[in-house]
């Protein structure tokens, strides 16, 4: 038997809920807080969230989100309201913020300054380390989608010369010290392999940090990402709930008796 | 590529505002990356122009980048995702 799960709009919350014995558990998405960045989409364990038209609906050109919670699949553990830096996730129980799995204990907290981001307004938490490269050569040129949708505005065009307007050269520039290695701009771009993220380090403090859930979160968010297409491949050769493998053996009951 | 088993997105094209400029069709990223494959089918396009009108072809390749509405000079392209009661359950893990 499945329990039965529906969303519900309201202002610019997506409430996606469960119904269950003890109450109701819900997963809010704050509309005005989410940039598209995905990196709820590389932490979900089941797969549950699908990529939407990012470049589109931040220039508010449709109504749909850029991100949409599968809610057949979703089995709401939270993850991806503890990896947001915006706060654009959150889950509650029973109309209350909540948490299944707990920080402290089996997962660590996330540590770093707080930034201001001039897009949205609000602030976000800077915790990776890492590097970002544009191949300006597979840059199509003059879409812009990642100007537009980078949260830090760290992103930038050359302006062309008064004079000759025609000598503008096509080539993306990008303030590494403000960088959040968020993603927004790698998962909206419509090109192959132009953006390259290579993080190398997630700020954490010590408790709850030798888990097994952790260590599986932090394997998939170090993993070097050169485009989203590449991304999905990899995916798809993992089934849902992980490789054969790392399921551990059951003893059999000829040689337990 | 984007090799869903299923449709997620919905492109609705106003054909009687459509002029057929051939913006949608050059600009979509996955009609851009089929075309350099040897093996190139162009009935297996997102988006084509047939009749003086751009038409959705293989709604399974899409891969919702909303490129195509923004480029439209008409504005008579739409893209939504389709509502999820609308699939059948079968991939949900059943407790």
């Amino acid at each position: 038997m499945t329990r039965q799960a529906f969303t519900k709009e309201k202002d610019h919350f997506i409430i996606t809920e469960r119904q269950e014995v003890r109450g109701t558990t819900a997963l809010v998405l704050d509309l005005t807080k989410c940039v598209g960045c995905n990196l709820c989409w590389t932490v979900c364990p089941r797969y549950a969230i699908e990529r939407g038209p990012i470049g589109a609906s931040v220039r508010k050109r449709t109504t749909a989100p850029p991100i949409r919670i599968n809610y057949h699949k979703c089995v709401f553990c939270g993850l991806c309201a503890f990896i947001c830096p915006f706060g654009a996730l959150e889950l509650q129980i029973n109309g209350k913020p909540a948490e299944k799995v707990k920080r402290g204990l089996s997962l660590p907290f996330l540590e770093g300054p707080e930034v201001l981001c001039k897009k949205t307004g609000n602030t976000a938490l800077k915790f990776f380390e890492g590097d970002i490269t544009i191949d300006n050569e597979k840059c199509p040129g003059g879409c812009s989608t990642c100007i537009e949708v980078c949260p830090m505005q760290c992103l930038s065009l050359p302006i062309a010369p008064k004079e000759k307007p025609w000598q503008k050269e096509p080539k993306v520039h990008v303030e590494k010290e403000k960088c959040l290695f968020c993603g927004a701009c790698l998962f909206s771009c419509p090109a192959k392999d132009a953006i390259k993220i290579t993080r190398t380090k997630v700020k954490h403090g010590k408790e709850g940090s030798e888990s097994k859930i952790w260590k599986n979160i932090e394997t998939k968010l170090l993993k070097p990402i050169y485009s989203r297409y590449w991304f999905y491949e990899e995916r798809v050769k993992t089934a849902p709930g992980g490789e054969i493998k790392s399921a551990p053996k059951r003893k059999s009951l000829k040689q337990s008796s | 590529m984007s090799d869903y088993e299923r449709v997620t997105y919905r492109i609705t094209i106003d054909a009687s505002r459509c002029n057929g400029c051939n913006n949608c069709t050059t600009a979509c990223p996955v009609n851009a990356e089929m075309r350099k494959k040897e093996d190139y089918d162009p009935n297996d396009r997102v988006i084509a122009i047939k009749n003086g009108v751009a038409v959705v072809i293989n709604p399974f390749r899409c891969d919702g980048d909303g490129v195509c509405m923004i480029v439209c000079p008409q504005d008579c392209i739409s893209l939504e995702f389709i509502p999820l009661e609308e699939y059948e359950d079968t991939t949900s893990v059943q407790p």
